[in-house]
């Protein structure tokens, strides 16, 4: 216990992200672009064209199954003028009741995948006909981030309201001087 | 203010134990302020503290205003129990709009008083719900206890029996909102031009 913080200087690699990696790399090469299989949050980065079959094969491997869409969410880096779109995706069925067992032990069901596509031109396919629950997500997304979801059918705001101006998470996004008669003060003047 | 009695009046002594006086205004008010009916609506976790305070447990009804109405139209009161957003704002106009004269609104909560914590980087909320209804009490808290809502109450109340009915917001909320619409006027046209 007392010297396990030296031990521990490198961190511990991924198996579950590893051979969801691998089994891409075999299947797909194309679309893998970088990856992260080690420490708390591993993942596989792909091109925003492999993104579909890369979630088909997570999906449909054997050994993967990863039948569950948890999140998409989407990062805004100006400074790389780019914007991220994270996946989290869940397996239950190849670790039935442990899928919200703690990340630091081994061999749990969670697997990221991340796409980055240009900041002015932030178009991304869908994976909503692979995941029909990523279809709430993927509009969310668009709602705050803006980020445009080809070959779905619709993508129209979730949260807010139709009329609202602009994409609020975009870091370049500013406030509006009021909305429907409602004054706003902005955070610079407060 | 203390109810008119009969020596208010000068009134014949004799006729003291047999006549009640008083004025419409102090009846008037008597009335409003002994059933005061909430509506029905919550928006965000102060509604779970009024639910309580409308429960066994503190029974707002022991002050006549527990008659909670899912109709604004039946209703003397309301209670914006909850964070306001911009896309929650004009519903809670319209309900307002909707409540027949006399009729009272308690800001409850942090978020409606003045936006509370989404005060500053928010996008989303109404930085105070007097921007949108003209409010007669501001209950501050978050959310606030029960203790805190029926004190509120109580003191929408005496206000109530104060002026026969009319509170504040007959005169210098009134002033106040239609400076603030004057200004929002003002900030919808400067969007449009953004836009």
């Amino acid at each position: 216990m007392t010297n396990e913080s030296d031990t521990q200087a490198a961190p511990p690699e991924d198996p579950v992200t590893l051979r969801a990696l691998e089994l891409l790399r075999q299947e797909h090469p194309d679309a893998v672009v970088d990856a992260l299989t080690t420490g708390r949050h591993p993942f596989i980065e792909v091109t925003a064209d492999g993104l579909h079959e890369a979630c088909v094969l997570l999906r449909d491997h054997d050994e993967l199954l990863y039948d569950c869409c948890h999140l998409v969410s989407g990062v805004d880096r100006p400074d790389q003028e780019q914007i991220e779109v994270v996946y989290h995706l869940v397996s239950y069925s190849t670790h039935p009741g442990d899928a919200y067992r703690k990340r630091a032990e081994k061999n749990d069901p969670y697997v990221a995948l991340k796409v980055r596509v240009p900041r002015d031109k932030p178009e991304v396919p869908t994976i909503s006909d692979v995941w029909t629950g990523a279809d709430w997500h993927e509009r969310e997304t668009y709602d705050l981030v803006g980020v445009i979801f080809t070959g779905r059918e619709e993508l129209r705001r979730i949260l807010l309201p139709e009329d609202w101006p602009g994409h609020p998470l975009r870091k370049d996004w500013e406030f509006p001087v009021g909305y429907h008669g409602v004054p706003i003060v902005p955070p610079e003047a407060q | 203010m203390p109810e008119p009695s009969a020596e208010d009046y000068q009134l014949d002594p004799e006729l003291q134990s047999s006549v009640v006086l008083t004025s419409l205004e102090w009846l008037k008010g008597w009335g409003r302020r002994n059933a005061l009916w909430p509506v029905s609506f919550g928006l965000a976790c102060c509604a779970m503290e009024m639910m309580a305070t409308a429960a066994t447990k503190y029974d707002i009804d022991r002050f006549g205003a527990g008659v909670f109405r899912a109709s604004p139209r039946q209703s003397d009161v309301m209670i914006v129990a909850g964070t306001v957003t911009h896309k929650m704002a004009p519903r809670v106009r319209r309900l307002y709009d909707q409540m027949p004269d006399p009729k009272y609104v308690i800001a409850m909560g942090a978020c409606t008083v003045g936006g509370g914590p989404y005060v500053k980087y928010g996008y989303h909320v109404v930085q105070g719900v007097d921007l949108v209804v003209p409010v007669d009490i501001y209950l501050p808290g978050c959310p606030p206890r029960p203790e805190a809502l029926i004190d509120a109450v109580r003191k929408l109340q005496y206000r109530i029996s104060e002026k026969g009915g009319r509170t504040l917001r007959f005169d210098a909320v009134e002033k106040n909102r239609e400076d603030q619409r004057h200004k929002a006027a003002g900030g919808e046209a400067a969007v449009q031009a953004d836009a």
